[in-house]
C-alpha cells in the first residue's frame, strides 16, 4: 500500500506529455483506443455511404464525386478497382479498426482493472505500446489509398490468386502488401493487449472478487483474448506466407492459372490453404466481436432491469462453449469451395450447435427483463435493440449453416445482409449502448438523452430497413461484391431494390451525425455527473469517482463481498447492493447469483 | 420502500473455483511473480499457435511431398542434438540459480547460448548446402516451406539467445549477487519450447507423406 500512496502523490508532478500522450494509465490508454475507433469508424462510414452510392446511382455520372475522387471517380463515376478498394478497406477497418478494438483495448481496457477492483494493467507499459502499434496499423492501412494502385481491392478476405498477383487486380499492387502489413500490426497490437487482459483478469482481482463474482463485461473481454490468443497467430501465419507469395517468389497459395491470358506458371500451391488459415481466425473474429457485446449488454440489462442477471453461471458455461466451438467451425465458409461432403457436414453440425450456447445468453437475457422494472435509457434501448438484431441475425444463420442452402446463398447478398444484422449492426448497437452507459464515468458528463432516443430509433429502423431487404435480394439470386448491379440483364429487376437500400443506408448513416454531435457537445457542456453512481449499479467501476482518480482508487483498494447484480433483494430498502457492501446482519456473503 | 424481511437462515456462500477470495489467502495482492509467469507462458502460447498454422499449411500439402524432391542435410541431426544439449545446460543453470549458486548458473547459461549460437551456425550451414543443391526458396512449395519453417524457428531461436544473454549479463554485471531465479525460469521455459517446435519441425520435414 505504501507503494502506491507514493504513486499517488508522484502522478500529480507529470509533464503532460506523459499524462495525456504516452501514459501507461488504463484510462489514458482506453480513451486514446476509443477515439481512435470511432475515428475509423466514421471513415469506415463514410466509405459505406460511396457503395451504397454506387449500388443505388452507380449508372449516373455525379460531378460532386468527380471533384472529390478526381482519380477514383473520373468523369463522375467511380472506376471498378475503386469500387473494390472502397469496399475491401471498408470491411477491413470496420471489423478490425473498430468493432474489435472498441471492445477490448477501448471498453475492456477501460473496464477490466476497474471492474475487478485493480489499480492498473498487469503490464501498464505493453498496454501503451498495444495503442502506439495500433495506431501506426490505422495510419499505415488508411496510407495505402494514396500509393501507386490504390488500396487493397481482394475483399475484406484477401482470397489468392486475387490477392497475390499483382497483375490481377489494380490493387494487389503495393495497395495489398501495405494491407498484410497493416494487419500484421493490428495482430500484434491485438495479442499484446490480449495478454494484458488475460493476466490482469486472472491476477490483480481485489480481495473478494472471486471468478463468480466478475461482472460479464469482465467475462467477455477475457474470453474474446482467449480467442484471439488462440487464433490470430494463425493468420499471421497466413499473412507471413502470403507476403513471401507476392515479394519473394514462392507459391504457397499459387496455382496454375491465366491471368489476363498470360499463363502464370506456379509450383504446387493451393489457394483453398489461404482460406482455410483465414477462416481459422475470421470465424472466430465474429466471436471476438459477439462475446464482449453479449457481456457488456449483460450488464446494461441487470442495471436497467433491477434484477438479478438470470443464469450467470449459464452463461458463463454458455461463453466458454462458443469460445471453444468458435475455434472449430470455420469450414462454413467454404462449402463451396470443393470440401468433401462429409467434412461438410461435419462442420454445419458444429454450426448449427453454436446457436445452442448463443441462443441460451439470449434467452438468459430476456428472462432478466421478464417482470424487471425497466428502465428505457438509452443505453437499454441500444441493448433491447441489440437482442432484436441478434435474433433476426441468428435465423439468417440458421440458413447459411446448413451446407445445402448454402450452396445457393453463398456469395449472395443473403450472406451481406446476415452479417450486417448480426454482426455489423448489433455490435455497434452494443458499442453505443456501453458509450451511452459508461460516458458519465469516463469524461464525468452525462450524454443527451433526447438525442440518444432520436439517434436510436433512427438506427434501429434504419438497420432494419438497409439489411433485411439484403436478404430477400440474396434470395433472388443478387451477387455479393459486385461492382454495378445496372450491367446485368437478370438483375434489372433488383436495382429498384438497390436504390431503396440505399436511400435507407444513407439516413442510417446520416443518422450517425446524432451521435457525434451528441458526443462533443456533451463531452464540453453536457450535464455533470456529480453522483459517481448515477444508474444505481452494483459493480466496482461505479464506486469510484467520475472520472476515477488515476490509479482508480484512493488510498486503499476497495474490498468485494458479494456479486455483481444484486439488485431488488427483498430484504433491503435500496434495491441494489454494490459488491463492496460489507454483510449486513444475519447475511453471509453470498455470490448475488440466482 | 421495501419492507425488510429477514432471511429464515443466513445464505451459504457459494465456493466458485479459488474460493470466495478469503478463505484461501489472506494478501490482497497475488505474489508478484504471478503475473510475469502468466505473461510469459500466454506469450508462448500465441507463438506455438503461430507454429501451428505453419504447421498445419504445411501438412496440407504433404500428400504430394513425393512429386518434390527435396534432400534434409544431414546435418540437421547434428543440429538437433546440440539444441537438445543445450536445453539440458539451461535446465541444470536454472537449478543451480534456485539453489542461488550464481556462478555455476553464469557457467550454464553461457554453455546453453554457445550451444544455441553453434545450432544457428548449423543452421545457416544447412541452408548453404540446399542452395548448392540448386534447392532455393522459390523451386518449390517443399523447399519454400523448409526455408520458411526453419527461418521462422530461427528468428525466435535468436531472440532467445538475446534474451538469455540479457540475462547473463545482467548477473555478470551484478557479479552474481542478485540473481533472480524467475527470470532465468522464465527464459529456461522458452528455451525448452524452442527445443520442442524444433523436434516438432524436423519431425515435419522428415515425414515423406501421410
Ligand atoms: C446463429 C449462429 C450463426 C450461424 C449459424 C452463422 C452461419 C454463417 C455462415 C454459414 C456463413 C457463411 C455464409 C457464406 O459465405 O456462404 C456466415 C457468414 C458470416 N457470419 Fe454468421 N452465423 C451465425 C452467427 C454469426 C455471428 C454471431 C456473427 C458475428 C458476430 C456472424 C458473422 C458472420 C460474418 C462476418 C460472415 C461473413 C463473412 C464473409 O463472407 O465476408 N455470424 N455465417
Ligand atoms: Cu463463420
Amino acid at each position: 500500500m505504501a507503494v502506491h500512496a507514493e504513486h499517488l502523490a508522484h502522478a500529480h508532478s507529470e509533464s503532460w506529455i506523459r499524462k495525456y500522450v504516452f501514459s501507461t494509465d488504463h484510462k489514458v490508454i482506453a480513451t486514446q483506443y476509443i477515439f481512435t475507433a470511432y475515428f475509423m469508424a466514421l471513415l469506415g462510414g463514410l466509405l459505406a455511404a460511396l457503395i451504397r452510392y454506387q449500388l443505388g446511382w452507380g449508372d449516373q455520372a455525379s460531378p460532386l464525386l468527380e471533384r472529390l475522387f478526381p482519380f477514383g471517380a473520373q468523369g463522375g463515376v467511380i472506376k471498378p478497382e475503386f469500387y473494390l478498394a472502397i469496399i475491401t478497406i471498408h470491411g477491413t477497418i470496420l471489423v478490425f479498426h473498430f468493432q474489435t478494438m472498441m471492445l477490448t483495448g477501448g471498453f475492456g481496457n477501460y473496464l477490466i482493472p476497474l471492474q475487478i477492483g485493480a489499480r492498473d494493467m498487469a503490464f501498464p507499459v505493453l498496454n501503451m505500446l498495444s495503442y502506439w502499434v495500433f495506431l501506426a496499423s490505422c495510419v499505415v492501412m488508411l496510407l495505402s489509398f494514396l500509393v501507386e494502385g490504390g488500396a487493397a481491392a481482394a475483399g475484406w478476405t484477401v482470397y489468392p490468386p486475387l490477392s497475390v498477383h499483382a497483375a490481377a487486380v489494380a490493387g494487389s499492387g503495393l495497395g495489398q502488401t501495405i494491407w498484410l502489413l497493416s494487419m500484421a500490426l493490428l495482430i500484434v497490437a491485438t495479442l499484446m493487449g490480449g495478454l494484458n487482459y488475460i493476466v490482469t483478469t486472472l491476477n490483480l482481482r481485489t480481495k473478494g472478487m472471486s471468478l463468480m463474482r466478475l461482472p460479464l463485461s469482465t467475462w467477455g473481454v477475457f474470453f474474446a483474448s482467449v480467442i484471439g490468443l488462440v487464433t490470430f497467430p494463425v493468420l499471421l501465419a497466413g499473412a507471413i506466407l502470403l507476403l513471401l507469395d507476392r515479394h519473394l517468389g514462392t507459391s504457397f497459395y499459387m496455382p496454375t492459372v491465366y491471368i489476363g491470358g498470360q499463363l502464370v506458371e506456379t509450383r504446387g500451391g493451393n489457394p483453398l490453404l489461404w482460406q482455410h488459415l483465414f477462416w481459422y481466425l475470421g470465424h472466430p473474429e465474429v466471436y471476438i466481436l459477439a462475446i464482449p457485446a453479449l457481456g457488456f449488454i449483460g450488464d446494461i440489462i441487470a442495471t436497467f432491469s433491477r434484477k438479478p442477471i438470470f443464469g450467470y453461471r449459464l452463461i458463463i458455461i454458455s461463453f466458454v462453449v462458443m469460445t471453444i466451438l468458435s475455434c472449430i467451425v470455420w469450414g462454413h465458409h467454404m462449402f463451396t469451395s470443393g470440401l468433401n461432403p462429409y467434412i461438410a457436414m461435419v462442420f454445419s453440425l458444429l454450426t448449427i450447435l453454436i446457436s445452442v450456447p448463443f441462443g441460451t445468453i439470449i434467452l438468459c437475457y430476456a428472462a432478466t427483463l421478464w417482470k424487471g422494472k425497466i428502465q428505457f435509457t438509452t443505453p437499454m434501448l441500444f441493448a433491447i435493440g441489440f437482442l432484436s438484431l441478434v435474433v433476426t441475425g441468428g435465423l439468417g444463420g440458421l440458413f447459411l449453416g446448413t451446407a445445402s442452402t448454402d450452396l445457393y446463398l453463398h456469395d449472395t447478398a443473403f450472406v451481406v445482409g446476415h452479417f450486417h444484422v448480426i454482426m455489423a449492426s448489433s455490435v455497434l448497437f452494443a458499442i453505443f449502448a456501453a458509450t451511452y452507459y459508461w460516458f458519465p464515468k469516463i469524461f464525468g458528463r452525462f450524454m443527451s438523452e433526447s438525442l440518444g432516443k432520436w439517434h436510436f430509433w433512427l438506427t434501429f429502423i434504419g438497420v432494419y430497413a438497409t439489411f433485411v431487404p439484403m436478404h430477400v435480394m440474396g434470395l433472388g439470386g443478387m451477387m455479393r461484391r459486385i461492382y454495378s448491379p445496372h450491367a446485368y440483364q437478370y438483375l434489372q429487376q433488383w436495382v429498384p431494390w438497390e436504390r431503396v437500400i440505399s436511400i435507407f443506408g444513407l439516413i442510417l448513416i446520416g443518422a450517425q451525425l446524432l451521435f457525434v454531435v451528441n458526443f462533443f457537445w456533451s463531452l464540453f457542456k453536457g450535464r455533470r455527473a456529480t453522483d459517481p453512481n448515477p444508474w444505481r449499479a452494483n459493480t466496482l467501476e461505479w464506486q469510484t469517482s467520475s472520472p476515477p482518480p488515476h490509479l482508480n482508487w484512493g488510498e486503499e483498494q476497495p474490498v468485494v463481498y458479494r456479486g455483481p447484480y444484486e439488485f431488488s433483494r427483498p430484504d433491503t430498502a435500496e434495491d441494489y447492493l454494490p459488491q463492496n457492501t460489507p454483510p449486513v446482519g444475519v447475511e453471509v456473503s453470498g455470490n448475488g447469483v440466482r | 420502500m421495501a419492507s425488510v424481511k429477514p432471511l429464515s437462515k443466513p445464505r451459504e456462500p457459494i465456493p466458485p473455483f479459488g474460493g470466495d477470495g478469503f478463505s484461501r489467502r489472506e494478501q490482497p495482492a497475488p505474489a508478484p511473480s504471478t503475473p510475469a509467469r502468466w505473461g510469459v507462458w500466454l506469450a508462448i502460447f500465441a507463438v506455438a499457435m503461430l507454429f501451428a498454422g505453419l504447421s498445419s499449411a504445411y501438412l496440407v500439402h504433404l500428400p504430394q511431398r513425393s512429386r518434390f524432391p527435396l534432400e534434409l542435410p544431414s546435418i540437421l541431426w547434428a543440429n538437433t542434438l546440440v539444441l537438445i544439449l543445450s536445453s539440458f545446460s539451461c535446465q541444470w543453470a536454472l537449478r543451480q540459480a534456485r539453489q542461488g549458486r550464481a556462478l555455476s548458473t553464469m557457467q550454464g547459461l553461457g554453455l546453453t547460448l554457445a550451444l544455441g549460437v553453434l545450432f544457428l551456425a548449423g543452421q545457416v550451414y544447412a541452408w548453404q548446402q540446399l542452395r548448392d543443391a540448386g534447392l532455393h526458396l522459390q523451386t518449390h512449395v517443399f523447399s519454400s516451406f523448409f526455408y520458411v519453417l526453419t527461418a521462422t524457428h530461427g528468428v525466435h531461436l535468436i531472440v532467445g539467445v538475446g534474451i538469455l544473454f540479457g540475462v547473463w549479463a545482467v548477473a555478470l554485471l551484478r557479479q552474481g549477487t542478485t540473481l533472480n531465479p524467475l527470470a532465468v525460469e522464465l527464459s529456461a521455459f522458452y528455451w525448452h519450447f524452442l527445443t520442442l517446435v524444433w523436434l516438432w519441425l524436423f519431425l515435419l520435414l522428415n515425414l515423406k507423406a501421410i
